[in-house]
């Protein structure tokens, strides 16, 4: 059954197809508690691209694997993530499992070894596509065949029967993205699904994800720590620095004009706003670690415009006139461009 | 496929040599001399025990003496015991299905405990039912086979005569009986099998269940008994398929304790009365068997580790 059994949700064409509001997640070990994910909301349109952009240590791959329950057994979860009209968060690990790889799939960032090296690329994919939608093994071949040949494998029937250490890094992508869309899913997380390969592979794969998104219509909550890459496949972008989003903002805003200092940092880090011959740009530091987390603005120890109130309350998540939402006192005074 | 396992079966070719080299040389490094105990012990006159030596060809070259026990030993032919002055190829075919079933048996048992247990406790490491199964086999293996077999004589035979404490009934003749009998050689012979099985199928799973493609295989909505039964057991069945195959070469010497306290007249007391006895020929002929057994279990092993990961094929 992949209809939603609440009524107003599956085919209302107005309304985010995937809703998170406010969702936290914090480990315990060793009987402390870390908060690496707070309070965190954003909304994916249906068919359309949300990217989560931050650093690493930002908690943008841990918000997006607690929505379908993916993450480890010490994981704690609260808010709400609704999706189609269903709440995701306290969901039974059976009913978790009815909606995984179905209506919502999920790709990595390690090709390499996300796939079962001791089982042919075409058993997976039929055992993906069967666990869902039964049926016999023969069409199941013959929808793991039409799924290989969309993603750009030649010989498809051929290489259904071969082990997944006959295919190269791009080749296994293309597989797991056929894996994860063999059920038609209507979300795709992909994590980082760019980041282990070579730059030339890398755009071949985010032109096939752009090209399968319009012939499946699917949206796609994208997680990167990649900037070029968003500006490529999102609609809008919502950037996340120490387990909170401090800015959201439709694609082109962003670029031209972020609002909050830590998105100014990042697109002045990427290497082409830097005139040739010129030092490249960074930002100093680090992200703190999860224990460490400041209550006020977690980004203040880094900031090039940090002033003391910025250290000494929590920053709330402000909501703009025109949409956009960040989380800085000075957002208002300060004037921030793209390129330095 | 085929070429794999021809160039195994060639590999084993040295292997044996070197094994018959070790198995023949024994005769030079166990103390006494099988001519003066056939030739009547202490009292033994001088002549007679050259004639004895002449009679076995003793006289002649170690060299000599090797090329002729390799050559027959190729066509399975180890010679007479002294002691019985029967074939040792019969000897042996009429005791070796004892000691089959006893190592084939306990391996089962190893087997059919080992894995639970493995799983219970692999799936999730340091829960506590991971904790008490590292205690109950790390208790497993620190046991003494010989003790672990009188106390369950003691308990389930003296004590209590549930099973009968020693002795063998062949499967033909009484089928309940014979399953009766087996019993305690079994648990007492596969006991360490069964925890060396579990510990080492808990490492390997645990591994598994935090790579990448288990993660994969969760995120298509695969339920628990595909993603642990079939992908993640497949993938740590290699370390496993290794300790079988060196359990098999343990059982196998193993039953030489079983039997004797069992009082069964398998290939392991074989070799035991045949080294008491300074039967030399007799002990050649079991453990080159034995070793034989072994390589062959290995060659197995092999086999099916190429069956498990495609990859090995490849190289």
């Amino acid at each position: 059954m992949s209809t939603p059994s609440t009524p107003g949700a599956a085919g209302a064409p107005t309304g985010p197809l995937l809703e998170v509001t406010d969702l936290s997640v914090s480990f315990t070990a060793h009987k402390q508690t870390a908060k690496v994910v707070d309070q965190v909301s954003f909304a994916v349109q249906p068919g359309k691209t949300l990217g989560i952009v931050g650093e690493s240590g930002s908690g943008k791959t841990v918000s997006s694997l607690a929505l379908v329950g993916l993450l480890p057994r010490t994981a704690t979860i609260t808010g709400s993530a609704r999706f189609a009209g269903q709440e995701l968060v306290g969901m039974t690990t059976r009913q978790q499992r009815e909606i995984r790889g179905n209506d919502i799939s999920v790709i990595f960032q390690e090709p390499m070894t996300s796939l079962d090296p001791v089982f042919t690329v075409g058993n997976q994919l039929t055992e993906a596509y069967r666990n869902h939608q039964g049926g016999s093994k023969k069409d199941a071949m013959a929808r793991a065949e039409e799924m290989l040949r969309l993603v750009g494998i030649p010989e498809p029937r051929k290489r259904l029967a071969e082990y997944p250490h006959a295919f190269s890094g791009g080749m296994r992508q293309r597989v797991m993205i056929a894996l994860a869309l063999i059920n038609s899913p209507r979300l795709l997380i992909a994590d980082e699904p760019t980041t282990a390969l070579d730059v030339t592979i890398q755009s071949q794969i985010l032109e096939l994800l752009q090209e399968l998104q319009q012939e499946m219509g699917m949206a796609i909550l994208f997680v990167t720590h990649d900037l070029g890459v968003v500006a490529s496949v999102c609609d809008e972008v919502s950037v996340m620095y120490a387990g909170q989003v401090v800015e959201q903002a439709s694609i082109d805003e962003f670029f031209a004009h972020p609002r909050h200092p830590y998105s100014e940092g990042l697109l002045r880090s990427m290497p082409h706003s830097v005139p040739k011959g010129e030092r490249l740009r960074m930002i100093p530091g680090t992200v703190p670690i999860p224990s460490r987390f400041p209550t006020s603005c977690r980004f203040a120890g880094r900031c090039p415009y940090a002033q003391e109130a910025c250290s000494a309350a929590p920053i709330p998540l402000e909501q703009l006139d025109d949409g956009r939402v960040v989380r800085c006192i000075r957002h208002r005074e300060l004037v921030m461009e793209a390129r330095p | 496929m085929l070429t794999f396992i021809i160039r195994r079966i060639l590999a084993l070719i040295p292997l044996l040599f070197i094994v018959s080299v070790i198995v023949y040389g024994l005769i030079l490094i166990v103390p006494g001399d099988p001519a003066i105990t056939l030739a009547g012990g202490e009292e033994a006159t001088n002549e007679r025990i050259e004639e004895v030596q002449q009679e076995l060809g003793l006289d002649r070259p170690f060299l000599v003496r090797y090329g002729e026990w390799v050559g027959n030993a190729v066509q399975l032919d180890f010679g007479n015991s002294l002691y019985s002055d029967i074939p040792i190829t019969e000897e042996i075919a009429e005791r070796f299905p004892k000691t089959l079933q006893i190592a084939g048996g306990a391996l089962a048992f190893g087997l059919l405990v080992g894995i639970p247990l493995g799983i219970i406790s692999g799936i999730r490491p340091r829960s506590v039912s991971d904790r008490t199964v590292v205690i109950i086999t790390s208790a497993a293996i620190a046991i003494p086979t010989f003790w672990l077999a009188l106390i369950l004589i003691l308990q389930l035979a003296v004590y209590r005569s549930i099973l009968p404490s020693r002795g063998f009934v062949p499967f033909s003749e009484s089928p309940s009986q014979w399953l009766e009998h087996m019993i305690l050689p079994w648990i007492t012979l596969g006991t360490l099998t069964a925890a060396t099985i579990a510990r080492q199928l808990r490492g390997a799973l645990s591994d598994t269940m935090g790579s990448d493609h288990i993660r994969t295989s969760r995120s298509v909505g695969l339920p628990p008994v595909k993603v642990v039964g079939k992908h993640a057991l497949k993938n740590s069945s290699a370390p496993v398929l290794t300790v079988v195959g060196l359990q098999v070469a343990y059982l196998l010497g193993g039953t030489v304790v079983v039997e004797s306290i069992f009082g069964i007249a398998g290939l392991g007391s074989y070799v035991l009365s045949a080294i008491s006895r300074k039967d030399f020929p007799a002990m050649q002929g079991a453990i080159m068997f034995i070793a034989l057994l072994t390589v062959v279990v290995n060659l197995l092993v092999d086999i099916s580790y190429a069956l498990l990961n495609p990859k090995v094929r490849v190289e």
